[in-house]
């Protein structure tokens, strides 16, 4: 069942469009179910599509369509690192053997005791602060150096 | 009388150089059907909506700068 | 406009903010610095003075903007496709999906003056007889997002928003939607889908957004930096605006700089700034380095190497002349380290994860050319690889449904171009020509 917050969330986004066209509110319902559940399972993505009065196939389709939807259980903290060209001609690629090291994952990966998963990003539009990684799809962390990355996972974990 | 008001509603187009007197509102790839004019389809049907992107259709148009689907694209 | 700035404009050697007026401000993104510094007086002046929509556009026109976005196609033109007094409902949409690799301006102009944007949306809500707006905002920036969401809460609050705006006959309702992670969305029929509901699957054009928009009403969608700027326009007159620049390229534009200079960022310059003035603003190429080569617009325009790029000026005719363009505004600076044959396989598995899979030559395309990249960078490249690549990128140009497809072509065709003697390399010997690679 869709919590009575996540509900009140979504009836806010509704407001912005006509009452004809409830399906609009899609991305945000499953980010907001997204967001308090850790990822969509397949009865998620189904009670969204039914709250806004739309086929389940059509809601599937958003939820495999967009990048920053979780299909498969995520880490507590999902970080999300960008390897395109400008945060790569600025090490990113360092920070990301750093991070598999230190977590002993690889991309798409979740550590033993599922506190952190590791995911591959494409360009975020941040990249005067490269390299750089979210958090949860988040919480954006810039100007990466291994000290720091070491730095917030010890927070994250605390 | 009849076919001379039909003629007059018909639109003459060249495809491959060969002159052609085709209805409007019909495709381009309807119509090299027609003529037997071969143009390789994957994703066309007759009796399907019009998706056009398989891309396998695609012609050169007069004074188009890029090729154009046949399947999408109508005689005018 | 004061003498000295003006004359400044003209040197072409400093930035010239515009759109990025208040990031150096305290508390930049408030209600009060935006009217601090004058803010919202336009929209109230052509409320007040019932200014006609033909005489506004009619300045945008003389200012020579165009759309900043990455097109590049001239906003006064654009916006007079949408007729006033037009019935039904119509649509405001501001494309700040910003995914294009390099870009980040607008989420500067989002957090510093979302207000600018707002009052630059609401004028042309104005001149299109529109009454609905949205600001489609990608996924990847949170904090960003809530701030603008917070800014429209100000702003409605103020009456700047909803129903009789400043207490005139006019409404118009802005919402901000968030995307979720798709750099084709930022395509203006795929980002409507999105806004729709569904895939963001670009459509067919024609029709245009102006005839068959969201929910198939007439929609306007531009880029952030094309509202932004709309404010300024109307204060200062076109022509003030088209004197910064140069020819065919009015006004300013936000570069965004960002690989290997010393101060990465958002710098909004004079367009017809000679491309070294830029990299001396951005600290120069870092470490001491030499420049190897620039790509000006994002991935999806031609990289130019250092020899090309250093005599070029950076505006619309002067980047064409030299073989590329202006496009996002994305300044991606790489210094002789760069290996390109590894650069080049990263660019290409982007447009691979980006493309939406509707038709054949780009689905099917940028996989192909991605596999083929990929296995040069892992030593197995054989000769015939290079023809393969290019005829590959030749068959997706011009052949999809939207410009995606060119646009992963791009980079594939003018780094074979000014590279092919690192490609040819390490087809040969298995190992980059560069000592350090990006991989």
């Amino acid at each position: 069942m869709l919590t009575k917050i996540t509900i009140q969330k979504i009836d806010k986004e509704l407001k912005k469009f006509p009452d004809d066209q409830k399906q609009s509110a899609i991305i945000a319902a499953l980010q907001i179910i997204q967001t308090e559940n850790g990822f969509l399972t397949n009865d998620l993505i189904a009670m969204a599509a039914d709250y806004l009065d739309m086929p389940k196939i059509a809601a599937m389709e958003v939820a495999t369509f967009y990048n920053m939807f979780e299909l498969k259980p995520a880490g507590k903290y999902k970080i999300s690192i960008c390897t395109n060209i400008s945060c790569a001609l600025r090490d990113a690629d360092d920070i990301v053997c750093h991070l598999k090291k230190k977590l002993k994952i690889d991309f798409n990966e979740v550590t033993k005791d599922k506190k952190f998963s590791l995911k591959e990003s494409e360009c975020m539009g941040a990249c005067g602060g490269a390299p750089l990684m979210t958090v949860n799809n988040q919480k954006m962390y810039e100007y990466l150096t291994p000290q720091k990355v070491d730095q917030i996972l010890e927070e994250l974990d605390s | 009388m009849v076919k001379v008001w039909w003629l007059k509603l018909m639109i003459k187009i060249k495809i491959n150089g060969k002159d052609l007197e085709v209805k409007p509102k019909t495709s381009i790839i309807e119509v090299a059907d027609q003529v037997g004019i071969d143009i390789p389809r994957f994703c066309y049907h007759k009796k399907l909506s019009v998706a056009a992107n398989c891309r396998m259709c695609l012609v050169e148009v007069k004074n188009f700068a890029k090729p154009l689907p046949a399947c999408a694209t109508q005689v005018m | 406009m004061e003498k000295g700035r003006q004359n400044k404009a003209f040197e072409k050697k400093e930035t010239f903010p515009i759109c990025l007026r208040t990031s150096h401000l305290d508390d930049s993104a408030s209600l009060k610095t935006y009217l601090d510094i004058g803010g919202y007086q336009q929209i109230q002046r052509i409320l007040r003075e019932k200014i006609s929509p033909e005489k506004l556009i009619e300045e945008i026109k003389i200012s020579g903007l165009r759309g900043r976005g990455g097109a590049g196609f001239p906003t006064g033109i654009k916006w007079s496709f949408i007729q006033n007094d037009s019935p039904g409902t119509k649509y405001i949409v501001c494309n700040s999906d910003e995914g294009e690799p390099g870009t980040f301006k607008d989420r500067e102009i989002i957090k510093n003056n979302p207000h600018q944007i707002i009052e630059g949306m609401t004028i042309a809500a104005y001149i299109m007889g529109a009454q609905v707006g949205y600001n489609y905002i990608h996924g990847e920036i949170w904090e960003e997002y809530e701030s603008f969401e917070n800014a429209l809460a100000e702003a409605k609050k103020a009456n700047f928003l909803g129903k009789s705006i400043c207490g005139f006959n006019f409404d118009f309702e802005l919402f901000a939607f968030h995307g979720y992670g798709a750099y084709i969305c930022g395509e203006e029929t795929a980002l409507i889908e999105s806004i729709e509901g569904k895939k963001g699957q670009p459509r067919f054009k024609p029709p245009f957004p102006a005839t068959y928009g969201i929910y198939g009403r007439p929609t306007n969608v531009n880029n952030t930096e094309t509202y932004a700027s709309i404010p300024w326009i109307i204060q200062n007159g076109g022509e003030s605006f088209a004197n910064i620049g140069v020819e065919n390229s009015g006004g300013t534009k936000i570069f965004s700089v960002s690989g290997h200079v010393e101060n990465p960022g958002n710098y909004e310059i004079p367009l017809g700034m000679p491309f070294n003035e830029l990299l001396k603003l951005a600290g120069g190429v870092w470490k001491g380095r030499t420049l190897k080569a620039v790509i000006p617009g994002g991935p999806s325009t031609p990289v130019l190497p250092a020899s090309e790029i250093m005599k070029t000026t950076l505006d619309y005719d002067g980047l064409k002349n030299a073989g590329s363009s202006v496009g996002a505004g994305s300044l991606i600076v790489m210094d002789d380290t760069t290996c390109m044959v590894s650069t080049l396989k990263r660019l290409s598995y982007f447009f691979y994860e980006e493309s939406c899979g509707q038709c054949t030559p780009c689905r099917e395309g940028t996989g192909w050319v991605y596999r083929v990249i990929k296995r040069i960078v892992e030593g197995k490249g054989k000769p015939e690889d290079m023809e393969l690549l290019q005829d590959v990128s030749q068959k997706i140009s011009g052949r999809t449904i939207c410009a995606l497809g060119d646009a992963a072509a791009v980079p594939v065709l003018s780094f074979i171009k000014y590279f092919k003697s690192e490609f040819e390399y390490f087809i040969k010997n298995g190992k980059s020509m560069v000592a350090k690679t990006h991989d």
